[in-house]
């Protein structure tokens, strides 16, 4: 066995300690970029805020009420701003480089597409309700998307656990 | 025996050299786990790493001082709103410190295993 010991430390200069210290560093590594549960509702919030904006177009049309389209807008920029500050302190405590931002990401973008192009597709159509249909079509695709995410990190998470 | 042996061989060797380099500061189980927690992300809160290393905030900030002094850590003092977080990231010298500390514990283990290896098969042909 050899062993060294350095002033003021315990040098790890054995096998069993070097073994020790390299297990150390690799759970560290891993600790850093490890898929953090990912925060489901606060993304649900600012989806569902959205399409109750976007369905309100339906309710000021059929209201002939604009005003309802600026008292929706206000709450829903308010709350995403408080959505997205809370997100921050959640995730904020680590530059993750991306193993759970990206299909996070994917999944919110395809939401968004999904919403906007059931809507697109309802004025094409010149369907008279158009917010309805894309909330419930967002909503959805949010739904499996988010559930797609945190199946990959409980996948992540017993790979490393074995 | 075998192992002295060993180690004598590898005195002049470069895994040896940065081994004997860094011990003094990375041989501490909190400074190397902060080191290597650092190096897997661009930067990181200081609460997000005292959560990983399970130390307290002094202890923590005694480390985060030994590995700045030899350039390994960056601190960074910044405000989220109206509270002061502080924020490390491993410099580039920091991070091949640890690659090669790393590189030279993994030999030292191969090396360590590869001579229990030959002792055991020279026992068995005796």
């Amino acid at each position: 066995m050899i062993s060294m010991t350095a002033e003021g430390t315990q040098a790890p200069l054995d096998a069993g300690a070097a073994e020790a210290a390299l297990e150390t560093a690799q759970r560290a590594r891993w600790a850093a970029t490890r898929p953090i549960p990912v925060p489901t509702w606060y993304l649900s919030t600012i989806i569902a805020l959205l399409a109750a904006y976007v369905a309100s177009t339906d309710a000021a049309r059929a209201l002939s009420a604009p005003w309802l389209l600026g008292v929706f807008g206000a709450v829903y920029a308010l709350s995403v701003g408080i959505c997205i500050g809370l997100l921050y302190r959640r995730i904020g405590v680590v530059s993750f480089q991306g193993p759970y931002l990206a299909p996070t990401v994917l999944a919110v973008t395809t939401t968004f597409v999904v919403g906007a192009g059931t809507y697109v597709a309802c004025a094409v159509a010149a369907l008279p309700v158009r917010g309805v249909p894309a909330a419930i079509t967002g909503s959805l695709t949010l739904g499996v998307g988010m559930t797609w995410v945190n199946r990959r990190v409980a996948r992540d998470a017993r790979q490393w656990q074995g | 025996m075998a192992g002295l042996k060993g180690a004598e061989d590898r005195a002049a060797s470069p895994a040896n050299t940065a081994l004997q380099a860094n011990t003094t500061l990375l041989g501490n189980t909190t400074r190397l786990a902060v080191l290597a927690f650092l190096s897997a992300c661009r930067e990181a809160q200081f609460s997000a790493v005292q959560e990983h290393c399970a130390v307290s905030a002094p202890t923590l900030s005694k480390a985060v001082s030994a590995l700045e002094s030899a350039s390994y850590v960056k601190v960074r003092k910044g405000y989220i709103g109206k509270y002061p977080h502080t924020w490390l990231a491993a410099t580039k010298h920091g991070r091949a410190a640890l690659d090669d500390y790393l590189s030279a514990l993994q030999l030292l283990v191969s090396s360590a295993r590869q001579a229990a290896q030959e002792s055991e098969r020279t026992t068995g042909s005796v």
